[in-house]
């Protein structure tokens, strides 16, 4: 007996051993120095950047050394593994029992609390007026930024004439007859059928502006079709640049499968896509457009998890992306656009500042804010892409909203014109209409480093190369050290060639260089394609997790 | 810092003396620095620190105290294949000391010891400007062998393990470590 004892115990053994291990979901708070460096030091699996804190998936030896490094660590939910969690925003106690009726829910942040179930599928589980972002189920740590945010920094940006008068063309009518035409459709709540007629809507649309404009189908949750419709201007200096307009198009309301209207959420925000896809498709641009109708919004921002997933897998180079969400409602006038950024998407919010003070007469307030996740530009960010969303308050003031009495009548057009034509000029901003009488934009930027090492630091060398136009006299180089804005002038005299080499750089801050072309008359062209020289990571194989050495490892920089 | 440490090091040897101290000594030196941290090597190449010395001891136990100073030129290291030059200047300034254990064999005496090194750094970019400098102490292992030439001269040679960690790290390593094998030379004055 006694080896099959023995045998017993060592098959019990090996079965419980070869059990999946719990990893936890934990919410790692805010507030230590370069805890991003950190969670980069550990490799932390970080699926969601808050206000306040990250989540993230860790085990139990990670987020042990991460409370040894004094960091506030609390567990949300013990065994992570397959399940669905969902970020929902609830301001009501009574809201608030009906989900804890229904599944597990922990605070995150106040008004912000964390849902999953054990059992049955969460996307019926939860009410479907519950803002609502299921949580990526990839690590966004290589795209978290710690960018400095510095007051008063000169944009190094100039009054482009065409974007002057790209934004006067918006029309009101227009604004008004997109809204009207898509609150005619009853509903819009993605699964219904009237929700795809809006969809061919907004397609014929486009194409009636001229532009290729094509249906991008997906499913989500248990099988629901439905459709993104998305149309294109393509660049003429660096097509693969790739500015993006976008709105939601479905709607919901408490009658939601027969009447959910949404004219400020979010007919407004299709209406200005339509009506900038209108206007710009007359010029021609430095970079692409693509104008984006998401689906499925309202249910957990399915259609544009869908399509930034895609884009990332096709490493796409998304320069922006302006997500326009309720800009319509006027709770008190003067109304100002709010525009919400995570902190990587920083320069978005500070550009399109100074392009609402350059071409619109309404005022932005600009708010750094990535616990702001309940709409298309949050799975933008978790793919590292830089996007704002412009709304007309970031704490939802319309008293209609997700209900059948948002219509167009509650709407105020004096505020939802200016707002069309902030999103229109931030987007004219970043997409560079080419300009008659100027010289044209250099293309084909690009950036090589090289690294050169002494025994302690490090310089590196970036050389630039462009192509050459045959209208240029010379070239102009500009560097930054903050994306898209704050440039400053290498050169002291126009450079003959399509190359530059930028000497003796600092080897741990990323810089950023664009080019312009200098005609003979002195007049400078658009800025060419911004590129990046990223900051160097250390050379050597990281420490194993574990061994506590991760002080030295970064005390480099 | 320094005022502190040298004044150490001369009441470490004034104490020892005042213990039983029987007799004292100089030493001139100079040695090269082989088997040093790949990255440093790539660099600097091999070094050739000079140094010198006082000796004091009781009976077989001898302690030295000391003064090393070593300056190099490199160029900086090209990562990525570049064709720049960055001409480089390292100095580092070195206070050993040791205690030994000595036995004689007619003429010839070996010693092994260890102790504890103070090493101050100094990396110049020389054409930029940008300067690393810091200070850090570090281990010394020791062998060394000689010869009595006469009752005040003596010739000896010695092999030291002297890593010099810098507590920095680099693009290259978690840490710097400017030392390394050194390989040395030098007379021995006994008063």
């Amino acid at each position: 007996m006694k080896p099959f004892r023995l045998l017993l115990v060592f098959f019990l053994a090996f079965y419980l051993f070869s059990l999946p291990r719990p990893l936890p979901l934990a919410k790692i708070s805010k507030g230590t120095p370069d805890l991003v460096d950190i969670l980069k030091g550990y490799q932390i699996d970080v699926l969601q950047e808050l206000e306040t804190c990250f989540l993230a998936r860790a085990n139990r030896n990670e987020l042990g050394l991460l409370r040894r490094r004094g960091i506030s660590v609390s567990v949300l939910d013990r065994d992570s593994l397959g399940k669905e969690h969902f970020l929902v925003r609830v301001v009501s106690p009574a809201r608030l029992n009906v989900l804890t009726g229904r599944g597990h829910v922990q605070q995150v942040e106040p008004d912000l609390f964390l849902f999953w179930a054990d059992s049955g599928d969460p996307l019926t589980l939860l009410p479907p007026d519950v803002e609502r972002k299921p949580l990526p189920r990839f690590s966004i740590l290589p795209f978290l930024r710690t960018h400095p945010h510095p007051a008063g920094l000169p944009l190094g940006l100039q009054v482009n004439d065409v974007i002057a008068t790209i934004v006067g063309e918006v029309s009101r009518a227009n604004l008004r007859s997109h809204v009207q035409s898509l609150q005619s459709f009853q509903t819009r709540y993605a699964s219904t059928d009237n929700c795809e007629l809006a969809g061919q809507f907004i397609l014929n649309r486009f194409q009636s502006y001229g532009l290729e404009a094509w249906f991008q189908p997906f499913t989500f949750g248990q099988g629901i079709s439905t459709r993104n419709i998305v149309a294109e201007i393509r660049g003429r200096t660096d097509p693969e640049e790739i500015v993006i307009i976008c709105a939601h198009y479905d709607s919901t309301s408490s009658e939601r499968t027969v009447h959910a209207p949404g004219a400020d959420d979010d007919a407004s925000g299709v209406a200005a896509v339509l009506e900038a896809a209108r206007i710009l498709a007359r010029y021609p641009l430095d970079f692409t457009v693509r104008f984006i109708a998401f689906s499925a919004e309202e249910w957990g921002l399915y259609g544009s998890r869908y399509y930034s997933n895609g884009a990332r897998a096709s490493s796409e180079r998304v320069v922006g992306v302006v997500n326009l969400d309720m800009i319509s409602y006027a709770d008190n006038m003067p109304e100002d656009l709010d525009i919400v950024v995570n902190p990587a998407s920083w320069w978005m919010a500070e550009r399109t500042g100074w392009v609402a003070d350059a071409y619109t007469g309404l005022t932005v307030r600009k708010s750094i804010n990535p616990s702001f996740v309940y709409s298309d530009h949050s799975p933008f960010w978790d793919r590292g892409y830089s996007a704002f969303c412009g709304i007309e308050d970031e704490d939802v003031n319309n008293p209609y909203y997700h209900t059948p009495g948002d219509t167009i009548d509650t709407l105020n057009f004096d505020f939802f014109e200016e707002a069309a034509k902030t999103a229109l000029a931030a987007l004219s901003d970043l997409a560079q209409p080419v300009r008659s009488g100027y010289p044209g934009t250099p293309a084909g930027l690009m950036a090589e480093s090289t690294t050169y090492a002494s025994a302690f630091t490090a310089v590196k060398n970036v050389s630039l190369t462009w192509q050459a136009g045959s209208d240029a006299a010379g070239y102009n180089v500009y560097r930054s050290t903050l994306p898209h804005l704050g440039y400053t002038k290498l050169n002291t005299s126009p450079l003959a060639a399509a190359n530059f080499t930028d000497r003796a750089l600092k080897t741990d801050t990323a810089y950023y260089y664009v080019v312009t072309a200098v005609g003979s008359g002195g007049v400078e062209s658009n800025f060419s394609r911004e590129v990046e020289s990223p900051a160097e990571l250390p050379r050597y194989e990281q420490p194993e997790l574990g061994r506590d050495t991760f002080p030295t490892i970064w005390r480099w920089r | 810092m320094r005022r502190t440490t040298l004044l150490a090091v001369i009441c470490f040897i004034l104490g020892a003396d005042s213990l039983r101290g029987t007799d004292w000594g100089f030493s001139a030196g100079a040695s090269m620095c082989l088997l040093r941290q790949k990255e440093v090597q790539d660099v600097y190449g091999i070094g050739y620190p000079i140094g010198i010395q006082a000796w004091t001891g009781w009976k077989n136990v001898r302690i030295s105290a000391g003064l090393e100073y070593l300056s190099e030129s490199g160029r900086a290291l090209p990562l990525d294949g570049g064709q720049d030059d960055f001409p480089l200047k390292l100095k580092v300034t070195s206070i050993p000391v040791a205690v030994y254990y000595q036995t004689w064999i007619r003429d010839v005496f070996l010693a092994a010891g260890g102790g504890v090194s103070y090493s101050m750094y100094k990396e110049k970019w020389e054409g930029l400007g940008m300067v690393v400098k810091g200070q850090k102490w570090g281990p010394v292992l020791a062998l060394l062998g000689g010869y009595r030439l006469n009752p005040s001269w003596s010739v000896f040679g010695n092999v030291r393990y002297e890593p010099m960690p810098t507590g920095k790290s680099s693009l290259l390593v978690p840490e710097v470590k400017l030392g390394g094998l050194k390989i040395g030379a030098g007379v021995l004055f006994s008063l």
